[in-house]
């Protein structure tokens, strides 16, 4: 049975449920059909990437499942609870104490340091002063931020700060991390430990749903959903290739 | 990939479902390409390792390109 053919599943057992969604823009006079009716289901645990050409509807996917958009049509269910029935208000503490969303151009608060940044999250879902500062010490470490704790965002790069928008969204350990483009101004080394703290959140239970264009960072998912003119064009379990197609040698034609 | 550019010509094949296919090939490809610790202090093992990536990244750019162009 196709991932697709899952929908079914009863909500509690999936993180994410989403039933014939629909994103209609307005713009200029026109309508701008951004999402086109999909179905999806991601189940606790999983590492889900999405991918796309730009304007396929990534972006707006991931918006609509953080709540941070309304739907046009369809349902959304995160952890069971069905989104439209929810307020705002209600919408804006199912993402502080289970969602964890970083953003494509990173949204840090400017007037604080990166480490207040980073620890606000945990001390706004209930963790004390200590325990957030444990958390976002180790976080800082794994992804190379330690010497810049003190700075503000703006005197970071844009890799650095797209890191710390990273470690933000994870400072409470939230059940849920969505994030758009995580890896996308990091340079190799960078991109590497993000994969690596990517795999270990995923490893200690966390489901994870990113969009993203680089290879490497779908290829460390369980699966990679593909959209194309906001719909699902593909949805597919990632597996290693073997095999002597599948060495270096081969790849590079040496 | 000669079929894929001749798919909307002979009509012999899906396009979508070609590029479905090679997407899933280099992205499990990429999958593969695992980079022992020992290697990592071998600045020509990084270098090849490095050197596959940037190929199925090409290759999966290249996929993209070609699911926008209509049929």
């Amino acid at each position: 049975m196709s991932r697709a053919e899952t929908t079914e599943d009863a909500p509690e057992t999936a993180m994410i449920r989403v039933k014939n969604l629909t994103k209609v823009h307005h713009s200029d006079g026109t309508d701008v059909h951004a999402i086109r009716g999909i179905d999806l289901v991601v189940h606790s645990g999983e590492f889900v990437a999405v991918m796309g050409p730009s304007g396929s509807g990534k972006s707006t996917v991931l918006h609509l499942l953080a709540g941070l958009v309304p739907a046009t049509g369809g349902e959304i269910w995160l952890r069971g609870r069905r989104l439209g029935g929810l307020s705002e208000a209600e919408r804006a503490v199912l993402r502080r104490r289970h969602v964890g969303v970083v953003f494509q151009f990173f949204n840090l608060i400017s007037n604080m340091t990166v480490a207040d940044n980073v620890e606000l999250p945990a001390l706004l879902a209930g963790a004390g002063p200590k325990q957030a500062r444990s958390r976002r010490e180790y976080l800082l470490d794994e992804l190379g931020l330690t010497d810049r704790a003190d700075a503000p965002p703006t005197r970071l790069s844009g890799g650095q700060q797209q890191r710390v928008a990273l470690a933000r969204a994870l400072a409470n350990e939230p059940s849920l991390l969505l994030a758009d483009e995580p890896t996308g101004n990091l340079d190799s080394t960078n991109t590497r430990d993000v994969i690596r703290l990517l795999e270990k959140v995923h490893d200690q239970g966390q489901t994870i749903l990113l969009v993203t264009h680089d290879v490497r960072v779908a290829s460390a998912a369980d699966r990679v959903i593909s959209l194309f003119d906001g719909m699902i064009v593909d949805d597919a379990a990632v597996s290693p290739a073997s095999g002597a197609a599948s060495s270096i040698g081969s790849i590079l034609d040496l | 990939m000669r079929s894929l550019l001749l798919a909307p010509i002979t009509g012999a094949a899906n396009r979508t479902a070609l590029i479905n296919r090679q997407r899933r090939h280099l992205i499990n490809l990429m999958r593969g390409l695992t980079e022992p610790a020992a290697e990592r202090d071998n600045p020509i093992a990084v270098l090849l390792v490095e050197g596959a990536r940037s190929h199925l990244q090409a290759g999966l750019d290249w996929l993209q390109r070609c699911q926008e162009e209509p049929a």
